[in-house]
C-alpha cells in the first residue's frame, strides 16, 4: 500500500485508544479494576479461607492471619469481602449488559421508526422515568421470587439457588435502560438522515439490515460509553437493596450485605471498625475506578459530548 | 408550555397516580403470604376470617380494588393492616413531616454547598477551588449513603463524641443524618453547576457582555448565573421528591421516625394499604415536583419560554 494512502486513513479505534490512554484517571482506574479482577478470580485460591466457615475467633481485629479481621461468627472478613465483591461486580456487569441490550434495541427502533411510533415510545420512556422504579423492584423481588425459584428448579436446577440474584439482576437491568435508549435514539435520528442510509434503502435493504449492519455499528461507541456508566450504578442499586435486606440474603453476601453487618455492629461499647471500613472502602474504590474508566471511555468514544 | 399544555400536564398527574396505585395494588396482592400471617397469638381460622371480613379482604379482588380507588378519590388511603388502630393517613401525618424536615434540611445542604462549590470550580478552573470541588464530587459519587452514614457515626459520634449516635428531636440529632443525606446530592449539584457555568461562560453573549465593559462580578451575577442554574434546577425537582419522601438508609441508620422504615416494614408485613399509600404519595410528590421543575425552567431560560 502506498505510503500516502497509509497516512490518510483515519483509524477511529486507534484514536480512541490513544485518547483513553491519555486520560490518566481512566488508566489508573483500569489498572485498579484489572487488579481487582485478578483478586476476585484468583483470590480465594491464594487466601485459602472459606468465607462461610464459622470459628471461635469472633470479632478479631485485623492481624496477619485475618488481614481484615473476623466477624460475629468468626468468619474471615477478607474472604467474605472477596466473595461479596464477586457477587456485586457480577450483578453490576450482568445488569448493565441487560440494560444496554434493552436500551439499544429500544433506541434503535424508536429513532429509526420516527414519527408517531417514536413519539409514543419516547412518551413511554418519560412515563417510566416518572415512576418510583426502585420501589417497584422491591415489590417485584418480593412477589416473584418463589415462583421463579419453582420455575428454575424445573428448567435449570443448577440455578435454583440463585433465583434471587437472577431476579434482582433482571429487575435492575429492566429499570436502568432509559438513558441508554434516549441517547441511542438521538444518535439514530441524526444518522438516519445521512446519505449512506438513504443509499442502502434505495439499494433495497430491509429495515432490519439497516439497523443491524449500518446503524448499530455506528452507535456502538456511545453505547459502550454509557454501558460503562451503568455498571457502577447497577452495583450501587444492588448494594443498596442488599443493605436493606431486600437483595442478596444470608448466608450469601454481597458488599451491601457486608456493610449492613458492619453498620449493625456499631455500638458505643466496642468499636469494630474493620467490619465497616473494609467492605465500605472496597465498594467506594471500585465505584471510583469504574466511574474514572467510564469518564475516560466517554472522552475516547464520544468526544463531541464534551464542550 | 402554553396554558393548554399546562392544563394537560396537570390533568395527567391523577392519571399517572392511578397507574401507579393500580400497579402497586396488584403487585402487593400477588406477593406470597398475607397481612395476618404473623399474628401474635396463633390465630384460629375464625379470627383470621373475622379480620379479613373487617378489612374487606374476603371480597373478590376486583371489588377490593374499586373500594380502594373510591377511598383514594376521597383522599382516604384506608386503614393500616398492621398498625390496627391507625389509618394510613394518620401514620403518614405523623411520619411524613419528620421525613420532610430531614429532606428539606438535606436539600438546603445540597444546594447551599453544591452551588457555590460548583460555581467556584467553574470560575477558578484548575485552581484550588476546582480541586476542592472535584474531591467533593468524587466523594459523593463513590461513597454511597449507606457507607457514609455508618462511617460518620463511627468517626464523629463514637470516635469524637460530638454528636448523638441516633435518634431525632434536637438539632444535634439532625446534623449527621443531614450530612449523610446531603453530601451525595451536593456532589451531583456541584458537578452540574460546574459544567453548566463553565459552558455558559464560554458562550458568545458573555464575550459580548465583556466587550461592552461589564465587570467580572456583573457578568457572573447578572448574566451567567441564571442560565447556568438550568441543569441544577432540572435535577433539583426529582432530588427534592427523593429527599422529602424519606431515605430508607439514613432513617434506618439514625433511627429517625420517618416514612423510610414504614416502606420496608409494610412490605415485609404485607401491609397492603400502607405500602400502596406510601407509593401513591411518593409518586404524587414526584409528579408535582417534575411539573414545578418544568415551570422553573421556563422562568430561568428564555429560550424555552419563547420556543
Amino acid at each position: 500500500m502506498p505510503e500516502v494512502l497509509h497516512g490518510d486513513v483515519r483509524m477511529p479505534a486507534r484514536e480512541a485508544r490513544r485518547r483513553f490512554l491519555a486520560h490518566r484517571p481512566a488508566t489508573l482506574g483500569a489498572a485498579f479494576l484489572l487488579l481487582l479482577a485478578m483478586v476476585l478470580v484468583l483470590g480465594p485460591a491464594f487466601h485459602g479461607i472459606d468465607p462461610h466457615v464459622h470459628s471461635n475467633d469472633t470479632f478479631q481485629p485485623p492481624s496477619g492471619r485475618h488481614p481484615f479481621g473476623t466477624d460475629i461468627h468468626g468468619r474471615d472478613v477478607l474472604a467474605r469481602c472477596i466473595g461479596g465483591a464477586r457477587v456485586s461486580v457480577l450483578a453490576g456487569l450482568m445488569g448493565a449488559l441487560l440494560s444496554v441490550v434493552i436500551g439499544t434495541a429500544y433506541g434503535l427502533v424508536s429513532g429509526y421508526a420516527g414519527g408517531r411510533v417514536d413519539a409514543l415510545l419516547m412518551r413511554a420512556v418519560d412515563l417510566l422515568h416518572a415512576l418510583p422504579n426502585i420501589i417497584f423492584v422491591m415489590l417485584v423481588l418480593g412477589t416473584a421470587e418463589a415462583a421463579l425459584t419453582r420455575m428454575l428448579r424445573e428448567v435449570f436446577p443448577g440455578l435454583a439457588g440463585a433465583a434471587r440474584m437472577v431476579l434482582m439482576v433482571a429487575c435492575l437491568g429492566a429499570i436502568s435502560w432509559l438513558n441508554t435508549a434516549r441517547i441511542v435514539r438521538g444518535q439514530v435520528l441524526a444518522l438516519r438522515a445521512r446519505p449512506f442510509v438513504l443509499a442502502s434503502r434505495l439499494a433495497g435493504a430491509s429495515p432490519f439490515f439497516i439497523l443491524s449492519r449500518h446503524l448499530l455499528p455506528n452507535v456502538l461507541g456511545v453505547v459502550l460509553a454509557y454501558a460503562s456508566l451503568t455498571v457502577p450504578s447497577v452495583i450501587l442499586y444492588e448494594s443498596f437493596l442488599s443493605f436493606l435486606g431486600m437483595g442478596i440474603r444470608p448466608p450469601d453476601a454481597s458488599l451491601g450485605t457486608l456493610i449492613e453487618d458492619g453498620a449493625r455492629q456499631l455500638n458505643p461499647i466496642e468499636v469494630r471498625w474493620w467490619l465497616l471500613v473494609f467492605p465500605g472502602g472496597l465498594l467506594a474504590w471500585t465505584l471510583l475506578a469504574l466511574n474514572a474508566v467510564a469518564d475516560g471511555l466517554r472522552d475516547a468514544l464520544d468526544p463531541p459530548s464534551r464542550g | 408550555m402554553d396554558a393548554r399544555a399546562l392544563v394537560r400536564r396537570i390533568l395527567a398527574i391523577p392519571l399517572l397516580v392511578w397507574v401507579v396505585a393500580t400497579l402497586a395494588f396488584f403487585l402487593m396482592r400477588a406477593a406470597p403470604g398475607g397481612p395476618f400471617d404473623r399474628e401474635r397469638a396463633p390465630a384460629s381460622r375464625e379470627v383470621e376470617a373475622a379480620l379479613k371480613a373487617r378489612y374487606h379482604l374476603d371480597e373478590p379482588l376486583g371489588r377490593q380494588y374499586v373500594r380502594y380507588l373510591g377511598g383514594l378519590a376521597r383522599g382516604d388511603l384506608g386503614p393500616s393492616l398492621k398498625y390496627r388502630h391507625h389509618g394510613v393517613n394518620e401514620i403518614l401525618a405523623q411520619a411524613l413531616p419528620v421525613s420532610m424536615t430531614l429532606g428539606w434540611l438535606a436539600f438546603g445542604t445540597a444546594m447551599g454547598l453544591g452551588i457555590p462549590v460548583g460555581a467556584a470550580g467553574a470560575v477558578w478552573r484548575g485552581r484550588w477551588p476546582d480541586w476542592l470541588g472535584t474531591v467533593l464530587v468524587l466523594a459523593g459519587a463513590c461513597i454511597p449513603t449507606f457507607v457514609l452514614a455508618p462511617l460518620l457515626v463511627l468517626g464523629l459520634s463514637l470516635g469524637a463524641g460530638w454528636f448523638p449516635v441516633a435518634g431525632w428531636g434536637s438539632p444535634s440529632h439532625a446534623i449527621l443524618p443531614v450530612m449523610a443525606l446531603g453530601l451525595y446530592f451536593a456532589a451531583r449539584v456541584a458537578r452540574l453547576m460546574r459544567e453548566g457555568l463553565a459552558e455558559v461562560l464560554r458562550s458568545p453573549f458573555i464575550l459580548a457582555a465583556r466587550a461592552k465593559g461589564v465587570s467580572p462580578g456583573g457578568i457572573l451575577w447578572r448574566h451567567a448565573m441564571r442560565p447556568a442554574l438550568v441543569p441544577v434546577v432540572s435535577y433539583a425537582g426529582p432530588m427534592l421528591a427523593d429527599l422529602l419522601t424519606g431515605s430508607f438508609v439514613v432513617e434506618r441508620i439514625f433511627q429517625v421516625p420517618g416514612t423510610g422504615a414504614f416502606f420496608t416494614n409494610s412490605f415485609f408485613s404485607r401491609d397492603y394499604t400502607l405500602m400502596t399509600g406510601l407509593v401513591v404519595v411518593y409518586s404524587f410528590l414526584l409528579l408535582v415536583l417534575n411539573l414545578a421543575t418544568d415551570l422553573a425552567h421556563r422562568w430561568l431560560d428564555p429560550r424555552i419560554r419563547h420556543a
